[in-house]
C-alpha cells in the first residue's frame, strides 16, 4: 500500500527534460555564445582587446541595473524609471561637486542617494497605495526626468574631480577597466543577497505566491520596497561609472535605458511573472544586449535600425520566457 | 441524538483544553458572517468542522488563525491569547511557492541562518527530508514544489506546520483533491501528530471521514453553531439532517446513504456506443479502450497522477493522443483542439474551474453568454435580451443562488459556481459530457443538486464520462464504473448496491499492484 501512494505521489509531473526545455534553459548563454561569434566573423575589429575593453564599459551600466531590475522582477514588480533617475543621480553628483564640495566620494553619496530616494518612492506606492508598479514607475519616469532637466534648465554640468575620474572611470585594476571591476563586484553580491540570503529567499516568495508568503510570515511589503530601493542605489552606482568617464553629467542621459535594462533581465531567463530568475543569467543577457550594441555599431548599422532588431529581440525573449 | 453533549474527554490521547473561543462574531458589510460562535479544542484531538458552504467554516478558521481579526469574542491558546504561531493552517488555496524547492517552502518565513544572513541550505535540506520522511513522503528537499503532485504538496505543507511546532494544525478540506491511498497516507500522518499532542481542527464535507477520524465534531450553519458532539455518538443519518438543516427522513436517499440501491438502468437504449475509445495513448496513458452508450452515466477510478485527466483532455482535444481511435457515434473523429470538440458536440468540465471553467469576475450573465454566444448571435452582434431570457432560465432551471445575475461568478458559493460551469454546457447538441472531479470543494447539499444536473443530461441522450477520487461519488452518480491504471483500463462493472466505496477503493488497488508487477518484469 505504502509503496503504491509513495510512487503516486512522488511521481514528477512531467518525464523527464525534453530537448525543449534544455534549450529554453540555456538559451541565454547559446544565445551569448553564438552572437560573440557571429560578431567575431563580421567584423575584424571586434576581438581586439581594445574593443573588449569598450563593451566591458559600455556594459557596466546595463549590468548593475539589471542586477537591481533582477530582485524587482523576480518580486513580480517592475522598474520604468531607471532611465530618468539615472539622469538624475548624475546631475546630483555633478552639482554636488561642483556647489558644495568638490570630494569624490561626497558626488558618490549624492547620486547613490537620490536613486535610493526614488527607489524608495517607487516600492512605497506600490505597495501601500496598491498601484501597480508599471504605472507608479512610469509617472516617476517622467518626474526623475522633468526634474532633471528643470534645474539647471537642461543644461549640462562639467565635473572636475581627477580621483572620481579614477574610481568610477579612467583607471584599470587588474588589466581590467574599472568599470568591469564594479560590474564583477555587483554581481558577486547579487549572488550572494538572491540566492544565498534570507531576504533573496524572500524575494521568490513574494514574486512566486504573495499570497502564500504573507501567510508564512513573510513581510512581502517591504521585500518589494527594498528590492525597489536596490535598484535604485544601483542605478546611482551606475551614473558614477557614466559621469566618470564623461567628465560631465547632462539631463537627458539614459532615455531608453529602461529597455535595454529589462531586455538584459528578461533575455537572462527572469520571468516576467516573478517568482524565478538567476543573477548569472542576467548577467549574460546584460552582455548580448552590450555586444549587439557595439557589434552592430562596428557593422556600420544605423541607429534607428538598432533599435528595430533590439525591439524585436525584446519581444522574442519575453515570449520564449513565457513558456518557460 | 442530536443533542450536544458535553465535553468529556474520556479518550486516551485527549488531554487539557488546548484552544477556546468564545463569543466569536464577525460582520462582514453588516451582516453576520458569525454569530456568537464557542469552539474549543483539546490537545491530541481531532476536531471536525462541518456545515454547508457559505455556512461560515472559513472566517471560523481564518479567525482562529489569526489571518482575520474577529468583531466579538476571544480566541485563547492555553488559557492565554493566541500568538502567532500557535496555530497553523493549510487552506484549501494551497499557501506554497511553486517555484521554491520543498526545503525552502518548508523554512520559508523560519529560514536557519548564519551570523551574516545567508542561508544554511544543506542543514535546511537534511531537516526538511526528516521531515518529510517521517510523513511518508519520499522526494528530494530540492526539488521545486511545482514538479510535486497536489498530495505531495498537501503533505509538504503539513511538515511545514509541523516544523513551526504549531499547537493546533487546522486542516481546510485536505483530501479534497487526494486519492484515497494518499488519503490513507495522510491519515497515517494525522494521527501521529495527535499522538504527539497536537489538536487538529479538520474541516470537510465528506462524512465518511468524520467517522474515520475525528473525536468529535462541530457543525455550524448560517453562522451559528448547531452542534457539538462526540463523534462515536452520532449516525450518519443524523449529522446529514444537522448539516442541511433538514429532518433525516427528508434528506434525499442518496445522501451519502450506503443502504441506497442502485437499480442497473433497464431501460438502456439498445443504440450504439455515443463514444468508443480503443487503445488510447497519450500523455501519461497508454492503450485505454472504454465505451459510453447515450444516456448512461459512466465512471472512471483511479489513482490520482494515472493520466485520468489527460485522457479527459484527449477525448476533448486539448490534448493529442499518439495512438489509438475516438469514435463518436460509430465515427472516428480526432479534434485538432478544445473548440472542434466542442462543435462535434463534446464538453469537457475541467478540474480546476477556476483556471479553466470560469472568469470569475465576470457575472453570471456574461460568463454565460459567452458560453452560448452562438445560439445568441444576431449577426456579429449578441442579442442581449435573448441572451438574459436565457440565462435566467439557466439560473432557475439549476437553482444556482445568486443575488442576481449580475453578481460576478467568485461572489457564489463553491457550489453555485459549479453549478455556473454545468449551465456552460447546458445546450442542444452536447453529445458527450466529460467531467473532472464536478464536485470537488462543494457540500453536500449542493452536491446532489450537481448529480441532479447529470442525470439530467444523460436523460436528455448525453454519454456522460466521470473522472473522481471520491468513490462515494463515482457509486452514487455512475451506472458503471471503470478501473484505470495508466496501462490498463478494466473491464465495466455496473455499479450496485454491494459496491460501497471499500469495494472500489481495494478493487482499484488490486489493480495497482498487479499493473507494477507488470512493469518490474
Amino acid at each position: 500500500m505504502n509503496a503504491i501512494s509513495a510512487s503516486a505521489v512522488t511521481k514528477p509531473r512531467f518525464g523527464g527534460r525534453s530537448g525543449g526545455d534544455f534549450i529554453r534553459e540555456y538559451f541565454v548563454y547559446i544565445a551569448l555564445a553564438a552572437l560573440i561569434v557571429f560578431f567575431a566573423f563580421a567584423s575584424p575589429y571586434f576581438m581586439t582587446t581594445q574593443n573588449l575593453a569598450n563593451i566591458g564599459r559600455q556594459t557596466a551600466t546595463v549590468s548593475i541595473v539589471a542586477v537591481g531590475m533582477a530582485f524587482v522582477i523576480i518580486n513580480a514588480q517592475i522598474d520604468l524609471s531607471v532611465g530618468s533617475v539615472f539622469a538624475l543621480c548624475g546631475m546630483a553628483s555633478a552639482l554636488v561637486m561642483q556647489h558644495v564640495v568638490n570630494f569624490w566620494l561626497l558626488g558618490a553619496l549624492a547620486a547613490i542617494a537620490v536613486g535610493v530616494v526614488f527607489g524608495f518612492l517607487n516600492g512605497l506606492v506600490t505597495v501601500k497605495l496598491g498601484v501597480p508598479s508599471f504605472l507608479v514607475t512610469l509617472g516617476m519616469l517622467g518626474v526623475a526626468r522633468g526634474i532633471a532637466l528643470l534645474i539647471t534648465d537642461t543644461k549640462p554640468v562639467l565635473i572636475s574631480n581627477p580621483a572620481y575620474f579614477q574610481i568610477f572611470g579612467e583607471s584599470t585594476f587588474l588589466g581590467l577597466p574599472i568599470a568591469v571591476i564594479w560590474t564583477l563586484v555587483i554581481v558577486a553580491i547579487g549572488v550572494v543577497v538572491l540566492h544565498k540570503s534570507i531576504f533573496g529567499l524572500r524575494v521568490f516568495a513574494t514574486g512566486g505566491n504573495p499570497q502564500a508568503a504573507r501567510f508564512t510570515g513573510v513581510n512581502t511589503q517591504r521585500t518589494i520596497i527594498l528590492s525597489f530601493v536596490i535598484t535604485g542605489a544601483l542605478v546611482g552606482l551606475a551614473s558614477l561609472l557614466f559621469t566618470g568617464i564623461a567628465h560631465a553629467a547632462r539631463p537627458d542621459l539614459g532615455s531608453g535605458l529602461e529597455l535595454d535594462v529589462i531586455a538584459a533581465v528578461i533575455l537572462g531567463g527572469v520571468s516576467l511573472f516573478g517568482g524565478r530568475g538567476t543573477i548569472i543569467g542576467v548577467l549574460a543577457g546584460s552582455l548580448i544586449i552590450g555586444i549587439m550594441n557595439n557589434g552592430l555599431v562596428l557593422m556600420g548599422v544605423s541607429s534607428s535600425v538598432q533599435q528595430i532588431i533590439k525591439g524585436i529581440i525584446i519581444i522574442a525573449a519575453v515570449s520564449l520566457s513565457k513558456k518557460r | 441524538m442530536s443533542t450536544p453533549k458535553a465535553q468529556t474527554g474520556s479518550d486516551s490521547q485527549v488531554m487539557g483544553t488546548l484552544l477556546q473561543a468564545t463569543g466569536v462574531s464577525k460582520l462582514f458589510s453588516g451582516i453576520y458572517a458569525l454569530k456568537d460562535v464557542d469552539f474549543d479544542l483539546k490537545a491530541g484531538e481531532v476536531h471536525a468542522l462541518l456545515g454547508p458552504n457559505g455556512a461560515g467554516k472559513s472566517t471560523l478558521i481564518k479567525i482562529l488563525d489569526g489571518v482575520q481579526p474577529q468583531d466579538q469574542g476571544s480566541v485563547e491558546v492555553d488559557g492565554r491569547p493566541r500568538n502567532a504561531g500557535d496555530i497553523a493552517t493549510v487552506f484549501q488555496e494551497l499557501s506554497l511557492i511553486p517555484s521554491l524547492t520543498v526545503a525552502q517552502n518548508i523554512f520559508l518565513g523560519n529560514e536557519i541562518h548564519n551570523a551574516l544572513g545567508l542561508l544554511r541550505t544543506k542543514e535546511m535540506n537534511r531537516i526538511a527530508k526528516v521531515l518529510t520522511d517521517r510523513l511518508g513522503l519520499d522526494l528530494r528537499p530540492e526539488e521545486p514544489v511545482e514538479n510535486l503532485s497536489v498530495a505531495s504538496r498537501q503533505l509538504v505543507e503539513i511538515a511545514k506546520a509541523i516544523h513551526r511546532n504549531a499547537r493546533v494544525l487546522v486542516l481546510d478540506e485536505p483530501t479534497s483533491t487526494l486519492t484515497k491511498a494518499d488519503q490513507l497516507l495522510l491519515f497515517t500522518s494525522i494521527r501521529d501528530i495527535q499522538k504527539a499532542g497536537v489538536g487538529i481542527i479538520y474541516v470537510t464535507h465528506r462524512l465518511t471521514e468524520v467517522f474515520e477520524l475525528a473525536d468529535r465534531v462541530t457543525v455550524i450553519r448560517d453562522g451559528r453553531k448547531v452542534l457539538t458532539a462526540q463523534v462515536s455518538d452520532m449516525e450518519m443519518k443524523s449529522l446529514v439532517s444537522v448539516i442541511t438543516g433538514t429532518k433525516s427522513d427528508e434528506v434525499g436517499p442518496s445522501a451519502q446513504d450506503f443502504d441506497r440501491f442502485v437499480p442497473a438502468d433497464e431501460t438502456q437504449p439498445k443504440t450504439g456506443p455515443r463514444l468508443h475509445v480503443s487503445m488510447l495513448s497519450g500523455d501519461r496513458f497508454s492503450d485505454i479502450s472504454l465505451t459510453v452508450a447515450p444516456g448512461r452515466i459512466v465512471g472512471i477510478a483511479g489513482l490520482i497522477g494515472t493520466g485520468r485527466t489527460e485522457l479527459l483532455e484527449t477525448i476533448a482535444g486539448v490534448r493529442r493522443s499518439s495512438a489509438g481511435d475516438i469514435q463518436l457515434d460509430g465515427q472516428s473523429v480526432a479534434f485538432k483542439n478544445a473548440s472542434q470538440a466542442l462543435s462535434a458536440g463534446v464538453a469537457l468540465v475541467p478540474e480546476d474551474r477556476h483556471q479553466s471553467g470560469l472568469v470569475l469576475q465576470h457575472s453570471i450573465l456574461r460568463n454565460l453568454t459567452l458560453a452560448h454566444s452562438k445560439a445568441l448571435r444576431r449577426g456579429p452582434l449578441v442579442d442581449e435580451g435573448a441572451a438574459r431570457t436565457l440565462v435566467r432560465g439557466l439560473v432557475e432551471t439549476l437553482q444556482i443562488k445568486a443575488a442576481s445575475m449580475g453578481s460576478p461568478v467568485q461572489s457564489l458559493s463553491g457550489g453555485n459556481q459549479q453549478k455556473v460551469v454545468f449551465a456552460k454546457w447546458m445546450q442542444p447538441g452536447v453529445r458527450v459530457l466529460l467531467l473532472d472531479e464536478p464536485t470537488q470543494g462543494v457540500d453536500v447539499g449542493a452536491r446532489q443538486e450537481i448529480y441532479k444536473v447529470v442525470h439530467r443530461f444523460a436523460e436528455e441522450g448525453a454519454a456522460v464520462l466521470v473522472v473522481s477520487s471520491d468513490f462515494v461519488e463515482l457509486q452514487e452518480l455512475c451506472d458503471e464504473i471503470y478501473f484505470m491504471t495508466s496501462t490498463t483500463m478494466s473491464e465495466p462493472e455496473p455499479v450496485t448496491a454491494k459496491m460501497t466505496d471499500q469495494y472500489i477503493y481495494s478493487a482499484l488497488n488490486e489493480r495497482v499492484i498487479k499493473s507494477h508487477e507488470r512493469d518490474q518484469r
